[in-house]
């Protein structure tokens, strides 16, 4: 079952050279404004279950989407159809009203959601329980800690249990109680069945919650598809825009005869070798092959680390050029492959994390966190049980 | 469509409560103030323009219901044009951040207002039925008029409403323009008091009307078909006008705020 479906949704942002301009466009009927599209023709559907993660820069339209679904904004044209009961995790107690107390926030947030005063009377006390604030419920909410607002915002959100439930960066809520609090409650809902949409700075959070990911781009679908590929293209971009960003510093330093160069090296790009394979099988030979470009900075200072790491999130393995004393050479860009001849790890799902770092091992120029994603198959039980295999031998004596 | 206008009035009801009690039962004195004020003002205005400045009326002994039906009307009509061009602004992240239709702002202030004039009518009704009048007759030639003022009153807090964002110093001079607007209605005098050149011109002022019916409908139990239809058909005309335009406009100002 379909629990989203947006189709061909723009959200226009009129833009006003002056206020009265608008009432001066109602009354002589010509455009006085000029138009900015915070999201352009829009179209993808979810079905009930399914986790999406959104990622874009700030000014993508990430906000604006989440509007959309949340049901705070209305599409300037298009359909945003939602199946079920929807709750937003948006900017927690932006929306509350700082004169009036904690229980009638709550009474006016549940008419909000679409309560009736019955419904609103029987969600009431679940909330004030929830947030953990009931010797506070009745006084101004504009005397509560910013802690004690989030929590209530949390809670108003959560209380009804939705089928869709859109959320924005609000894992941090509160104190470490409540953050584990708030994250149970959270994962219930998705264990439940609810439709999860997720937007985050934070990539890795998309990675470990989100299946699918959707990056946004001026208002538009750049790439959509299974989380990691997602957000690793994104990450990619990011780089090289980071990058070009650095070289017109550099342009600009030199412009401008100020000495200080920026020489942040970073990774290019990441690949398993052989090239076509995802799934390895143990005993076999693996390798990965990272582009690494130096940026101007000096290549002994430039070391790779590659750490294996299972899906269940145990480090299996981890060596860097830096420990195992390997130099790297080139001017500009350099090709490391770190390769097994045969592969010691036992069947199950890895990924691999990068690390670019100094002569010290102590400062990171550039991290590929959970990338490359592969399979292990071993042939039998043969090849052994556990994480990889271990050099080893029986001795065997009569007594 | 029937469960949506079921969660709007919901919804409705809940910032019309909420409104009236922050704006008078969140104080201490609370409902004391709702009717204390009033009557406060009422003693006051009577004992000023009636006993000190003379300008009771030769023809009725009812001076100071006069003026109460006259306050009445007043009072409910400024108590929302005063406060409409905040409206919007004060709910600002309300509108912005819930899914607070805007179309129902301009109302809260209107049905607040409603519910105090309700208290005043009430106090002035039972008075009167305590002077002999048959305060059943006042009530039903009151509800007609009390359909205009609510007509003006949404009217203004739709147009006010979206001016007060697009010009936000219309909040300063709102205040001044009532007060210029008391004094030009036939509250503390009667129209006939006036000499007659300036009558014809205190009837281009809309609350003469408004006012007059009032005061006939709630003091004298009497009822003017004609000049009630009049006021009815002009107010429907400056209403829908306004409606045209909140229904164009409402919707955009959230991107001026």
């Amino acid at each position: 079952m379909r629990a989203v479906q947006l189709q061909n949704v723009t959200v226009a942002y009129p833009q006003y050279n002056q206020p009265t301009d608008l009432i001066w466009e109602w009354l002589t009927r010509k455009v006085l404004h000029t138009t900015h599209y915070a999201l352009n023709d829009l179209s993808f559907s979810l079905e009930q279950g399914s986790t999406l993660g959104i990622v874009g820069d700030n000014g993508a339209g990430k906000s604006t989407l989440l509007r959309v679904l949340a049901g705070t904004l209305k599409p300037s044209s298009g359909q945003c159809s939602i199946t079920g009961k929807r709750a937003a995790l948006l900017e927690l107690g932006v929306g509350f009203q700082p004169h009036l107390s904690g229980s009638d926030n709550i009474r006016l947030g549940l008419a909000l959601r679409g309560l009736n005063s019955t419904q609103t009377d029987e969600y009431l006390p679940q909330v004030i329980d929830f947030a953990e604030l009931k010797s506070f419920i009745n006084q101004p909410i504009k005397t509560y800690s910013s802690g004690m607002i989030m929590r209530l915002g949390f809670a108003l959100a959560t209380v009804i249990a939705p089928d869709v439930l859109i959320v924005d960066e609000a894992l941090s809520v509160g104190d470490q109680h409540f953050q584990k609090k708030s994250l149970q409650r959270l994962k219930a809902l998705v264990d439940t069945g609810a439709t999860l949409i997720f937007c985050s700075h934070n990539l890795y959070q998309v990675r470990e919650l989100c299946e699918q990911a959707l990056w946004l781009e001026q208002g538009k679908i750049k790439q959509r598809g299974m989380a990691q590929r997602v957000v690793d293209a994104y990450q990619t971009a990011c780089r090289a825009k980071e990058a070009s960003t650095l070289n017109s510093s550099e342009i600009y330093a030199q412009s401008t005869s100020i000495t200080t160069t920026s020489t942040r090296p970073f990774i290019q790009s990441a690949q398993l070798t052989p090239s076509t394979q995802v799934v390895f099988k143990t005993g076999t030979v693996f390798g990965v092959e990272v582009q690494v470009q130096l940026n101007g900075c000096p290549i002994q200072e430039v070391h790779l680390g590659v750490v294996i790491r299972r899906n269940d999130d145990i480090q299996c393995y981890g060596m860097s050029t830096l420990h195992e004393g390997v130099a790297l050479q080139g001017k500009e860009q350099v090709l490391i492959r770190y390769v097994m001849d045969e592969l010691p790890l036992l069947g199950g799902s890895y990924c691999l994390e990068l690390w670019l770092m100094d002569q010290t091992g102590l400062h990171v120029y550039d991290s590929r966190e959970r990338c490359c994603h592969f399979m292990v198959e071993q042939l039998s039980q043969s090849q052994g049980i556990g994480v990889c295999q271990l050099p080893h031998r029986w001795e065997i004596e009569a007594l | 469509m029937l469960t949506l206008l079921r969660q709007m009035s919901t919804l409705f009801w809940q910032l019309v409560r909420l409104d009236i009690r922050t704006r008078y039962f969140n104080s201490r004195l609370g409902l004391l103030l709702v009717v204390a004020q009033p009557l406060a003002l009422l003693m006051i205005y009577s004992w000023v323009f009636g006993d000190l400045m003379q300008l009771k009326h030769s023809q009725s002994e009812y001076f100071s219901e006069y003026l109460l039906a006259g306050l009445i009307v007043f009072n409910a009509l400024i108590e929302v044009l005063n406060r409409a061009p905040s409206l919007i602004p004060e709910r600002r992240e309300l509108l912005l951040n819930t899914p607070l239709p805007v179309f129902i702002i301009p109302w809260i202030p209107v049905a607040s207002s409603l519910v105090l004039e309700t208290i005043s009518v009430l106090m002035l009704l039972v008075w009167m039925s305590t002077q002999g009048f048959n305060p059943f007759i006042a009530l039903v030639f009151y509800l007609p008029w009390l359909l205009i003022r609510l007509l003006w009153s949404s009217a203004g807090a739709m147009l006010l409403s979206v001016l007060g964002v697009v010009i936000p110093d219309l909040r300063q001079v709102i205040s001044p323009l009532m007060g210029i607007l008391l004094l030009i209605s036939p509250i503390f005098y009667r129209l006939e008091q006036v000499p007659t050149p300036w009558q014809s011109t205190l009837n281009w002022n809309p609350l003469t009307h408004l006012v007059q019916g009032y005061q006939q409908a709630l003091v004298l139990g009497q009822f003017n078909v004609l000049q009630w239809s009049k006021v009815l058909i002009a107010s429907i005309i400056v209403w829908v006008v306004c409606w045209l335009m909140a229904q164009s406009l409402l919707p955009k100002v959230r991107y001026l705020l």
